[in-house]
């Protein structure tokens, strides 16, 4: 019996995307937190069955508005798997560009976001500020801002040139700069130091047990970097390493990302230095006539997974697995026995992404049922609110 | 009542349309600051006042506190309550210990905003008056031991006769004090956890719409505007009015500094530093006993 109930969401100003925490509390110290999901479900996974795969590649980088060229990359990867076909290196090289630069402006908007759940909004400012360079250098490269629509089946649709080179380095120098003294200020500034530390902790064990991915999981000393374990596109010729961290709290997952952005840049660099000469292939049409295959790539949230099934040449299924899927679990646990004011910077410390990760859950059940998590422990679970 | 007492009247209500237009216009500025500081444009420094015309032209929402009669009435007492402040700190209102109707008042002003939250049937409200409580039971006070501390220093009976200039160096840890409560009054990060939006929503005015609204936020301009006042009055207390502007500008800049620099302790956190700090006042006070007896 609790004395208190306070709904976080579905609308609130800690949420940049539709869903609900009910908390059950106790004064102010939360004793049982229920996650509610379902509120902005978009059926992809169905919406990508029976499309071409030209068609498929359009939607599933539009399946996130942070990391969208993952989930083309790791679309692509499939499809490139079935044709039994390894893209020329240049090619590589730009996909791994534009991975890395996608990492560092998720990195950048969610520290922003992180900021401004413990009242820190100069911050948040003017992270937003040196977002904007990431922004220009995907406009300049890849032709938009959100969704960097470069990848195409066994090739990229633009090249780089001279100019575009000296362009992002001109970039990744200034943000260097303002990152390295931002780091002074989460190091220094005590009340940072005090709204993150020992909050939210993950150990290592749970990181294991909740098979947690991406920053998440390396702030926790669990390393599942996809760029060292399985590497792909450009990765295996690359110097860099994975930043990884010990205590597992807020803080630590606030520095892993911190230090992932510098290292981001460190790989950029590398990328351009050793960019190889070449043009890039020419985009044709593709025609498979039955194949399924499996890729990993590491968005910035972590392990972005696809599964896709081919039959003459239109997708038969598609599975997705979004860092947010594997992260998500551990949520409820983290959100018992804390204040309500750590409830923002908790839920944001693990970048949840919720529309990329909504999912229904399908019953077949003599007639078939299509329910949405909540619906189905309603159903089936005998849980009551 | 004579032809005198009515012209003192008006003359006291234009002076008290004069402030509140003085609050906005502040408030406004604050807002361009802060916006400046933040590498954002940020509004005009008139866009208080369209916001409070646009407030009481609205109609009030279909609230679920809407049939109570004391969600409908309080804000506009907490309205009165706050302008009240300012017939003592612009010397309107002085008899022999005014200071203590000073401090009552203050208080009456806080419980009215508490109460705003109880009333207005919503979890986020409670939830903000709550955690409103807790640290009222802090900086008040803190509050009322650091003005005391400074009308004993001045000796004093009533606060338009306070004629000691730069107490901040004669009483440093009392106006440190006074400081900190100015800032957990006006709602300045690290304090403002009774209004964290990311947990709490609107927290105490969540509920509240249309005039109430403007009302509770023609108060809060007001509250900064009036702390401001204070602490120039109390902290360095200059005799000519351009030096008093010029303090006053100090010390709304140093109020946009905490604002635009600092993040938000959690309301534990706030709870344990106002601890401190009411140490801190009890220890300037018992200091003064010795100083002054």
């Amino acid at each position: 019996m609790h004395d208190f109930s306070l709904p976080i969401g579905p609308i609130n100003p800690s949420m940049k995307e539709p869903t609900c925490i009910k908390l059950s509390l106790d004064g102010d110290i939360i004793r049982e937190a229920k996650l509610q999901l379902g509120y902005i479900h978009k059926g992809v996974e169905h919406l990508l069955e029976g499309k071409r795969i030209e068609q498929a590649l359009y939607i599933a980088q539009r399946i996130c508005g942070i990391c969208s060229f993952c989930h083309s990359n790791g679309f692509n990867q499939t499809i490139e798997k079935m044709l039994d076909y390894d893209p020329p290196k240049r090619v590589k090289f730009i996909r791994t560009l534009v991975t890395e630069l996608e990492r560092i402006q998720s990195h950048i908007l969610w520290m922003g976001f992180m900021f401004h759940e413990f009242g820190f909004n100069t911050m948040f400012q003017y992270l937003l500020r040196d977002r904007e360079h990431i922004l220009e250098i995907f406009e300049r490269v890849t032709g938009g801002r959100v969704h960097h629509a470069i990848n195409k089946p066994k090739t990229v649709r633009y090249d780089i040139d001279e100019k575009d080179i000296k362009f992002i380095l001109e970039k990744l120098k200034i943000i260097e700069l303002q990152f390295n003294s931002y780091m002074g200020i989460i190091k220094t500034d005590k009340v940072t130091k005090d709204r993150l530390i020992n909050v939210g902790i993950i150990k290592k064990q749970q990181a294991k047990r909740y098979c947690l991915v991406g920053p998440t999981a390396r702030a926790s000393g669990f390393n599942n970097d996809i760029r060292k374990k399985h590497p792909y596109d450009a990765y295996p010729y690359l110097d860099f390493d994975s930043i990884m961290g010990e205590h597992g709290d807020a803080y630590t997952r606030l520095s892993v990302r911190f230090m992932e952005v510098l290292e981001s840049i460190k790989i950029i660099r590398q990328l351009l230095r050793d960019l190889p000469e070449g043009e890039i292939p020419k985009a044709n049409l593709i025609f498979i006539e039955e194949g399924m295959a499996t890729s990993q790539v590491e968005a910035p949230r972590g392990e972005n997974f696809y599964f896709t099934a081919v039959k003459e040449n239109k997708l038969e299924r598609v599975k997705i697995r979004t860092p947010t899927f594997a992260v998500i679990n551990i949520l409820p646990t983290l959100l018992e026995n804390i204040e309500v004011g750590d409830v923002p910077v908790i839920l944001h410390s693990i970048d949840p992404c919720f529309s990329c990760m909504e999912r229904v859950i399908v019953v077949n059940d003599k007639k078939r049922e299509v329910l949405d998590e909540h619906a189905f422990l309603h159903k089936y679970c005998n849980h009551h609110d | 009542m004579s032809m005198h007492s009515y012209i003192n009247i008006v003359i006291t209500m234009i002076k008290l349309l004069g402030i509140i237009s003085l609050a906005l216009l502040v408030d406004g500025i604050f807002r361009k600051l802060l916006a400046r500081t933040q590498n954002r444009i940020g509004p005009p420094i008139t866009q208080s006042f369209y916001d409070i015309i646009k407030l009481f032209g609205k109609k009030r929402s279909d609230s679920k506190g809407y049939k109570n009669i004391l969600f409908k009435t309080i804000p506009f007492l907490y309205f009165i309550s706050t302008c009240s402040l300012f017939l003592f700190v612009l010397g309107i209102a002085k008899f022999e210990f005014d200071f203590i109707m000073l401090i009552y008042m203050i208080i009456l002003s806080s419980a009215l905003y508490i109460l705003l939250g109880l009333v207005s049937n919503s979890p986020f409200g409670a939830f903000g008056s709550m955690r409103d409580m807790l640290l009222m039971i802090c900086y008040e006070i803190i509050m009322t031991i650091s003005l005391f501390s400074f009308i004993i220093y001045s000796d004093v009976l009533t606060l338009s006769e306070m004629n000691e200039s730069w107490l901040i160096l004669k009483l440093p840890i009392a106006s440190l004090c006074l400081f900190v409560v100015a800032l957990v009054e006006t709602r300045i990060t690290p304090f403002d956890t009774a209004e964290a939006e990311a947990e709490i929503m609107g927290s105490i005015e969540t509920e509240y719409s249309g005039g109430n609204l403007g009302f509770i936020g023609l108060s809060r301009q007001l509250r900064f505007l009036f702390f401001v006042i204070l602490l120039t009055r109390l902290l360095f207390n200059p005799s000519e009015i351009l030096s008093f502007i010029l303090f006053s500008v100090l010390i709304f800049f140093v109020l946009l500094f905490n604002e635009a620099t600092t993040a938000r302790y959690k309301a534990d956190q706030t709870f344990s530093l106002l601890i401190i700090i009411l140490i801190l006042s009890v220890i300037e006070f018992i200091r003064l006993y010795f100083v002054v007896w």
